[in-house]
């Protein structure tokens, strides 16, 4: 099916923190991009849960585990209507921090990947961005219908 | 309780396969030592990554030649199960003339940025891909 040439006929417009946290906490899996000097920039889907306006998911352990903590990371969330061109996006950027077990013990955090994930991860973000693409109006026909 | 499910590796026409059917991925790259992570319209053809782009942070990566990612994936909420696909190269603006008039052909146009002149692309040198499947049933 061919979308819709709404080039023209959308907009994008910027989203505030709280806009993208309430966003955020809809969701349940995010992309986190980690660029570990030396490496090409990676992206991993992870099942996360915002906790506090910071951002906590599991992973296991082991180098890359390792490679992670005290990094700047990000934390991608989106929804996509391909067909009508709309959507939103947001991006949490922050650094990765070991996470207390006791912190995080009452989170509903439960990975969708097999194995043991036995570290928690906290993103504490330095900067909270979201767009939204939405259709503009239509333009109205002076001739109404009715 | 147990986590019933496991990891398969996809084999390459597989995620090139998925890669073909998204409309939008992800791209990571790295912008003054940060990820930064970007939804993006793109398309595959003549074996490589494609989308178009205005002025920014995007170009600005292509025309350095900057190592970038582009990410798609698909999960099911109810079954708890996913894919992902990760495709890795090294950015490049299109100059050549004839390569830039098929890249106007394509379906790339960056939605709600019409001014979006250049064309991008992201040769994969690395593709790799991993489907999480939910084991049915359980012990009985």
């Amino acid at each position: 099916m061919k979308p819709l040439e709404s080039d023209d006929r959308s907009e994008m417009n910027v989203l505030d923190v709280d806009e993208c946290l309430v966003l955020l906490r809809w969701e349940i899996i995010g992309r986190l991009g980690v660029c570990i000097p030396g490496q090409a920039p990676s992206i991993v889907p992870v099942n996360f849960v915002v906790d506090n306006a910071t951002i906590v998911f599991r992973t296991a352990g082991g180098e890359k585990y390792d490679h992670l903590l005290g990094q700047p990371v990000s934390l991608e969330v989106d929804r996509f209507d391909w067909y009508r061109r709309i959507g939103w996006s947001v991006l949490v950027q922050g650094v990765a921090e070991e996470c207390d077990e006791a912190d995080v013990a009452e989170l509903p955090l439960s990975p969708w990947a097999p194995g043991t994930k036995p570290h928690a991860v906290r993103i504490v973000p330095t900067s909270i961005t979201g767009r939204r693409l939405e259709l503009t109006m239509p333009p109205t026909d002076s001739r109404a219908y009715l | 309780m147990a986590n019933q499910s496991v990891l398969e590796i996809l084999e390459e026409d597989e995620c090139l396969a998925l890669l073909d059917r998204e409309p939008v991925g992800r791209l990571a790259l790295s912008a003054g030592a940060l990820p930064v992570v970007l939804p993006v319209n793109f398309t595959v053809a003549e074996g490589t990554i494609l989308f178009a782009s205005a002025p920014g942070l995007k170009l600005d990566a292509a025309q350095a030649g900057v190592v970038a990612c582009l990410e798609v994936d698909g999960y099911d909420v109810l079954s708890r199960g996913g894919w992902s696909v990760l495709a890795t190269g090294r950015l490049a603006e299109i100059t050549d003339p004839q390569r830039l008039a098929r890249a106007r052909d394509l379906p790339v146009s960056p939605w709600a940025v019409p001014d979006a002149d250049h064309y991008i692309e992201l040769p994969i040198q690395l593709l790799s891909g991993r489907r999480i499947n939910r084991l049915q049933g359980g012990a009985t």
